[in-house]
């Protein structure tokens, strides 16, 4: 009986101490080791109280000894335990990350065929096989140390797309100065790139102030300068406006073509003003409302006013004319039409909404279930592009507060 | 005669201006009754053609320079015990690889037994046995690498540190080193041959700053540039020199009697990288109350400037990254289009770099807000302005913050160095008197933007965040304290050299 409940017990607290080391695994941060070290504590004390309950005489000193040696060492290593499990997790995902990376490079890209680069990815165009690539730098930047996260800076910036260099920027605010500095050196590195091109077109502009046709380069450089995702959002907005203005001067002083116009409409989109660019393009003589150009820049206007179908339907004209699609416009187009609204009689309340299923075409897109297969992995399904919270860096100084704030504020 | 201190710096004091060298010169100038002796490592005869830029005050009574690339690498004669000496260097390298400090000095004595020459560059480099120590090294940790740039990483990390060891070190009371690296490796072998203290003051953190420029480099060779592939480490020969000179620093910790800095956030830098903790202590900058209580006065008795006045003091040179002000100023002058912007500060450091910012100013059409002025007599300039802008992307303690909030300017600073302390307080009664202006990140044109005209809309919170500054400089950052506390350590260790002869 004594043998029975002896091994009981023991069952009983290597659970316990099981329980704590999975709370431990699976806890995200520091607050959620509570129940963790809670679970090592409730072990000790089982393991303690074992002891007391046996009828003094009955155990021998070594069993004595080993029930409270365990007793005490249980708190002692287990506390270490909880805080440095994490750690090694948080490490092993950032190797996970770059094990996917490399399977992927291994088997998938090969196979891939090259896609044209676009800063568009909607919801329903999460093209894993590219996500792939800024998910494990992702992982890397957020959990990695600063020799990794240098690394992975630079090839996010050497892969040049504004969405990499978008988390590029965030490490400008990384808690490491190092990385900070890392972040800054990449950007900087590519914004030379630009601002050599702008002064040597600058230049030329200021050679031939009458020919639109460098004008219109100008503008194109300007234009894409605001759109590489090396500036900031101001900046970038500045940059877009000389762009529109350097278009319409360009129109003003004789060009004839298209450029001017789309290049004039493109900025002003990236602005925020689709109005004024329909305006623009509205300009254009008649036969050339269809042009593939002019087709693109309808296209993205309606697609950033989430008029999907609207896009859907240049996306056709485009495809009709023989024109190659971008993936984003593709993606679109091979979305079933949606139906037109109808009066129909209410529906009951409690009626499922069915979503068309998306199916991309197989030689357009890699799908997920073929990279899954591909790298016998699946892909986290726990990631999440939102931003974080953003932390204030200066002190609440309300311009309505009295002299008194000022006393009373705290740095963050 | 013997001098009280020996001062060994490094790429500063007296042939470089900035803030170190400001400081030093500071310390000498404000301390007349003890005498200091100048060491100064320099990279090679003749670098710095202009000569000392200070004029040394008269208790500097010695200036000397040991040349970090000024060796021979001729045969001098077989030295005794050449096998000895070698195998000591042998311990050397490998306690600089495996992180351990324990050979530094038995390295120093093999340079030193019989003399100075006794043991010379070719011995350490060019005999068989040192070609052994080469080779074993490279099988052991490089045999990847390419063997060619292992046996010059390998040279050029290992003369310098052959001629700083070997150079006779003048005797004093005390050595105060301003950094780890080549400088703290030259006071750690004063302190192990003469016995005498050594202490240390680190205003950036050198292994970091090294760090940092190693991995930003491209002209130490990196196999894999180009190729799109996230790395889990550097590479190698980056690696290599890092650990040189983090090892570099460990020893300067290691032997430092006292180590000090300007700031908290430093001390972090300082323990992880191997310092003892009981060692260290915060002595921060501090500037003149007195001169610039006078810029304060004029600066209250001003009325309102016609235009916005922005203010940049300091050299004009990449790591002030004046190319993000320059983009703040856009945006600034969309809304304040009479904005004006003074850069106030000498701009022959990096003329081409200069003459990049005055392009980017035309591009931007900024031309007639914005003036490079060049150096001038900032007590005077620093009441005309309305708030100071600082968008460096390192500093370690920046006087420039100091010296506006001593006139009572509120600063936009980055985040970086000691700025956030300095604007916010160190400690509960520090930020009890309020914030002396606003933080953004580094190369943010826009946040930048947005806090200057923040400053700009409100006048109240301008002038109530600049008289917070004042107060807070007034309370923590007066230079006599500076010059006060290094007089205490210097009189304290000088006062027990002397007892012990």
């Amino acid at each position: 009986m004594r043998m029975f409940v002896t091994l009981l017990l023991a069952i009983l607290i290597s659970v316990v101490e099981g329980g704590s080391v999975l709370c431990a695994y699976t806890a995200e941060d520091v607050a959620m080791l509570v129940p963790a070290l809670g679970l090592h504590f409730a072990a000790a004390g089982i393991s303690f109280l074992t002891g007391r309950f046996r009828r003094r005489g009955e155990m021998s000193p070594v069993e004595r000894d080993a029930v409270l040696w365990t007793a005490l060492f249980v708190p002692l290593f287990g506390p270490p335990l909880a805080w440095a499990i994490p750690h090694m997790k948080a490490n092993k995902k950032v190797e996970d990350a770059h094990q996917v990376f490399e399977k992927y490079e291994e088997h998938v890209r090969p196979t891939v065929p090259d896609y044209e680069r676009t800063l568009f990815i909607g919801d329903f165009d999460r093209d894993l096989a590219r996500e792939l690539d800024a998910e494990s730098y992702y992982e890397v930047l957020r959990n990695g140390n600063t020799d990794q996260k240098r690394n992975a800076l630079k090839s996010l910036a050497d892969m040049g797309e504004p969405k990499h260099l978008e988390l590029v920027r965030r490490c400008l605010e990384d808690p490491e100065q190092e990385v900070r500095l890392y972040a800054y050196s990449e950007i900087e590195r590519l914004g030379r790139v630009h601002e050599e091109r702008i002064e040597e077109q600058t230049k030329q502009a200021e050679d031939e102030p009458n020919n639109p046709e460098v004008l219109c380069a100008l503008a194109e450089t300007y234009y894409h300068y605001g759109m590489s995702g090396v500036l900031d959002a101001g900046l970038s907005a500045y940059h877009f406006r000389i762009a529109a203005r350097n278009a319409a001067e360009a129109r003003v002083k004789g060009h004839d073509g298209l450029g001017p116009h789309v290049m004039e409409a493109l900025s002003l989109v990236a602005l925020g003003d689709n109005d004024a660019a329909r305006r623009t393009l509205g300009g254009l003589p008649p036969e050339r409302h269809d042009d593939e150009r002019v087709c693109l820049v309808r296209a993205r206007i309606a697609y950033l006013e989430r008029d999907f179908e609207a896009a859907r339907i240049e996306a056709l004209t485009l495809e009709a004319a023989g024109a190659e699609l971008p993936s984003w416009l593709d993606a679109l187009r091979r979305r079933p039409a949606e139906e037109p609204e109808t009066e129909s009689p209410a529906e009951e309340p409690d009626a499922p909404v069915e979503e068309p299923a998306f199916e991309p075409a197989a030689e357009a897109m890699v799908t997920v279930e073929e990279i899954a297969a591909a790298l016998e992995i699946q892909p986290p399904a726990d990631f999440d592009w939102t931003d974080p919270e953003p932390q204030s860096t200066e002190p609440d100084a309300d311009e309505s507060a009295a002299v008194d704030a000022e006393k009373d504020e705290e740095p963050s | 005669m013997r001098p009280d201190i020996c001062l060994i710096l490094e790429g500063t004091y007296p042939f470089v201006s900035g803030g170190v060298s400001s400081w030093v010169h500071h310390l000498t100038t404000h301390l007349p009754h003890l005498t200091f002796a100048v060491l100064h490592v320099s990279p090679k005869r003749g670098f710095y053609t202009k000569g000392p830029v200070y004029t040394m005050p008269r208790n500097v009574v010695a200036l000397k320079e040991v040349y970090l690339h000024d060796y021979s690498l001729l045969a001098k004669g077989r030295p005794t015990d050449l096998r000895g000496r070698v195998e000591r260097f042998r311990d050397l390298v490998q306690d600089m690889r495996d992180g351990e400090l324990g050979s530094f000095g038995a390295f120093l004595d093999a340079l030193q037994e019989h003399g100075a020459g006794g043991f010379s560059a070719y011995d350490l480099l060019q005999t068989h046995e040192s070609w052994e120590v080469l080779v074993e090294n490279y099988e052991k940790e490089a045999s990847e690498e390419s063997f060619l740039n292992f046996f010059w990483t390998w040279r050029y990390c290992y003369l310098p540190l052959f001629n700083l060891l070997s150079v006779n070190i003048p005797q004093a009371g005390l050595y105060h080193t301003i950094s780890t690296g080549y400088a703290g490796l030259l006071a750690a072998g004063a302190r192990l041959r003469t016995g005498r203290p050594m202490i240390l003051t680190e205003h950036g953190i050198y292994a970091k700053e090294r760090r940092i420029e190693i991995n930003r480099s491209n002209w130490i060779q990196d196999w894999d540039s180009g190729e799109i592939v996230a790395q889990r480490t550097a590479p190698y020969f980056k690696r290599y020199w890092i650990r040189q000179f983090q090892m570099m620093s460990r020893i300067t910790y290691e032997h430092a009697d006292e180590i000090f800095t300007l700031y908290n956030g430093n001390t972090f830098d300082q323990i992880r990288d191997g310092a003892d903790p009981r060692k260290i202590r915060v002595v921060p900058n501090g500037i003149d109350l007195d001169k610039f209580g006078e810029a304060a006065q004029v600066f209250d008795a001003r009325g309102d400037n016609e235009r916005f006045t922005v203010g940049f003091v300091g050299r004009v040179c990449p790591i002030k990254d004046i190319q993000t002000l320059v983009g703040a100023m856009r945006l600034v002058a969309d809304k304040i289009p009479n904005v004006r912007v003074r850069v106030l500060g000498p701009m022959d450091e990096d003329p081409e770099y200069a003459d990049l910012c005055k392009r980017y100013v035309k591009r931007l059409d900024l031309e007639k807000n914005v003036k490079f002025e060049g150096r001038v007599d900032v007590i005077q300039e620093m009441p005309t302005l309305d708030v100071i802008v600082l968008t460096s992307i390192s500093e370690a303690q920046p006087l420039v913050v100091l010296e506006a909030g001593a006139v009572g300017l509120p600063t936009v600073a980055t985040d970086v160095g000691s700025c956030r302390e300095l604007l916010f307080g160190r400690d509960p009664a520090d930020r009890a008197l309020g914030a002396g202006g606003l933080v953004v990140p580094i190369s943010t044109p826009s946040e930048t933007a947005d806090a200057i005209l923040r400053l700009w809309r409100n006048k109240d919170l301008r002038l109530r965040m600049g008289r917070a500054m004042r107060n807070r400089v007034q309370a923590f950052y007066n230079q006599r304290d500076m010059v006060g506390a290094y007089d205490e350590i210097y009189s304290r260790h000088v006062q027990q050299a002397q007892r012990v002869i």
